[in-house]
């Protein structure tokens, strides 16, 4: 069984008078465990995706399948539980709750995915595998952009989901805390099979896939299964 | 969690929030000022009316009818088997008869050319309902039937003085000239011009003036409390011996019938207008809460939070902000009552003009009362909903999908 799957999916967005086609028909399958890069440049479809399977958005045509369920048949609140409890998301940005601690943050996901209670040692847990065992208390404003990413990470790995995906996770990170978030990521992919899927102009994090997808023009234009070249020396 | 969070939210941008709390406690503070001046203004009127015609006024049907025309004979002639069949009835405290008629008063022999209101009843109804012991301003009260006590105003106008004869000059039940010498014991103030007309004299003078001699024009039916005069006068309706009789509260009475309605619409409009601009001004405040934070509303619509849940967030946000601004505004506007009732506002002559059933004092103090100070804070609460509600839906239809286009 695959994780998902997109089956000729095409995508219009409308600009005014204009149609604008993001996705002309793509095939695509993730399956579980992988560690796959969407590559492309800007404007070829690569957010596009990421939203569709993420179940953020809905595609104009086509269909798509998270874990064999078909998403164009459910409701927004279907929606939302199922991303809750079976999708982690990083940004580019971070996007934490600037009002909440980093602990909060974390927790915050897990009470979105319905778990109320015993949510203490699971948030400990994740804010210490990503290694910030010392910052539970701090808000994101008292972290570094590295550290931001860190806990955005943890959030979104705290609930144990099906799939995460990462909108240029490292764009906002020099090139030390990239390599180092990218490695985490890696050990996780590797040690517990999270299935990560990334979008990136990052020829770093491309070299860290398993699998690289390209996009030009809202198509595939090559899809590469590779061993990854490791980054080494993280922090 | 949403409460927590919705709170921190409201510290975010602490100028901002601060702003937005002063609006609404300066809001909450000129309503209660507002109503409190209001309630004084109304209750200390209305008490005066009620106490002065009675909670429950009985009257011949006929005289109702007419009474702009004050027909004495359309009175109830002997009113003593009335007086106790009302006294027998549960919740009755006390009946006074009492007849009121037109008349011109002088100091010495000569017909006079001012007009006062002769009030004739039991020294009762004077020293407790109408407590005339506690307004009077020069001599005593009424010690027998040839002694008056008069208004001030009209005492000036009549240039008496305390011993002065003063000649009262009315007319019976039939229109025959009725004048009356009577001796000037006391001066009262009761608070505005038309009141201060005013002429009391024993129940027997007046019913001699009138020429009735048994029986009274009116019959003044106190309860225990005023507001429990229409229930009064439904028992009352119902007795077998008042048949033929107009039984009314006093608020069932022009003009407190359409006075007490305008009352409740005054404080509605005057609420609902406060409600309104603050309202504005949270609405402007979450507005720019909601702009500013679209990317990390869709972050948390991603990760699974409800649009249900978004809408609380936000009004949890204007209502934890608004609940600071209307507790503050409850106390500052509770002190600002407090000093309108000492201090009171004096409207001159206005008040002067207002008709004598309308018993209303020169200056209006305030009447702070606890209803008060909890609707402001609930009205303060109202706002923030007014003012929230809207940024909130505009919140909850963010989709998940900014997350993802949102660049800071």
């Amino acid at each position: 069984m695959s994780l998902c799957e997109l089956r000729n999916v095409k995508k219009i967005y409308p600009m005014g008078d204009l149609e604008v086609q993001a996705l002309r028909g793509v095939d695509l399958t993730i399956e579980k465990g992988e560690f796959t890069v969407i590559a492309g440049p800007s404007g070829s479809g690569k957010s596009t995706v990421l939203n569709l399977i993420g179940c953020l958005d809905r595609p104009t045509s086509g269909e798509v399948l998270l874990e064999d369920r078909p998403v164009a048949k459910m409701g927004d609140t279907e929606l939302g539980a199922l991303r809750a409890a079976r999708i982690g998301f990083i940004f580019q940005s971070f996007n934490l709750i600037p009002v909440l601690t980093a602990f909060e943050n974390v927790e915050l996901a897990l009470r979105l995915a319905g778990h109320h209670t015993d949510n203490k040692a699971r948030v400990e847990k994740a804010l210490r595998d990503v290694g910030l065992g010392e910052h539970f208390h701090r808000r994101p404003a008292q972290l570094s952009g590295g550290q931001q990413q860190r806990v955005a990470i943890a959030r979104a790995l705290v609930k144990s989901p099906a799939l995460v995906i990462a909108d240029e996770p490292t764009a906002n990170l020099d090139s030390h805390n990239g390599k180092a978030i990218l490695q985490l990521m890696r050990e996780m992919n590797e040690r517990d099979g999270v299935t990560f899927l990334f979008s990136t102009h990052d020829a770093m994090v491309m070299e860290q896939a398993k699998r690289v997808v390209r996009l030009v023009d809202g198509a595939i234009v090559d899809d590469t299964r590779r061993a990854p070249v490791y980054a080494g020396g993280a922090s | 969690m949403l409460l927590s969070l919705a709170l921190r939210n409201s510290l975010r941008n602490r100028r901002r929030s601060l702003l937005t709390a002063t609006m609404v406690m300066l809001g909450v503070a000129s309503l209660t000022v507002a109503m409190s001046w209001l309630e004084g203004l109304f209750g200390s009127t209305v008490n005066m009316a009620a106490n002065l015609a009675g909670h429950v006024r009985v009257v011949d049907a006929d005289y109702a009818r007419r009474e702009q025309l004050n027909p004495l004979h359309e009175n109830i002639a002997e009113s003593a088997p009335l007086e106790a069949a009302i006294r027998a009835v549960p919740g009755v405290v006390a009946v006074y008869p009492r007849i009121s008629m037109g008349v011109t008063a002088t100091v010495g022999e000569e017909i006079g050319e001012e007009f006062g209101l002769v009030q004739g009843g039991p020294l009762a109804l004077f020293e407790g309902p109408l407590a005339l012991p506690g307004h009077l301003v020069e001599g005593r009260m009424l010690a027998s039937d040839d002694e008056v006590v008069i208004g001030k105003k009209l005492v000036e106008k009549m240039g008496g003085k305390l011993g002065d004869d003063v000649v009262l000059l009315g007319q019976t039940q039939d229109g025959s000239m009725s004048p009356a010498k009577l001796k000037l014991v006391g001066i009262v103030d009761l608070g505005n011009a038309m009141q201060n007309r005013q002429i009391f004299v024993t129940l027997e003078k007046v019913r001699y003036m009138a020429d009735i001699p048994d029986g009274a024009v009116e019959l003044a039916v106190y309860g225990a409390h005023r507001d429990d005069g229409a229930e009064l006068a439904a028992r009352l309706g119902a007795l077998p011996e008042l048949s033929g009789k107009d039984v009314k509260s006093w608020d069932q009475r022009p003009p407190f019938d359409n006075v007490m309605g305008l009352l409740s619409t005054v404080k509605a409009v005057a609420a609902s207008a406060m409600v309104f601009i603050t309202g504005l001004g949270v609405l402007n405040t979450m507005l720019m809460s909601v702009l500013e934070r679209t990317g990390e509303i869709g972050v948390m619509r991603a990760m699974g939070l409800r649009r249900m849940q978004v809408i609380w967030l936000f009004v949890l946000e204007a209502l934890g902000i608004s609940a600071i601004g209307g507790v503050l505004g409850a106390v500052l506007g509770g002190l600002g009552g407090y000093w309108l009732q000492v201090h009171g506002v004096n409207l001159g002559s206005v008040v002067d003009k207002l008709p004598a059933t309308i018993p209303m004092n020169s200056t209006i103090y305030g009447q702070v009362t606890p209803e008060i100070l909890v609707s402001a804070v609930l009205l303060g609460l109202a706002m923030a909903v007014v003012g929230g509600l809207v940024p909130a839906y505009r919140a909850s239809r963010i989709e998940p999908i900014e997350a993802m286009r949102h660049r800071r």
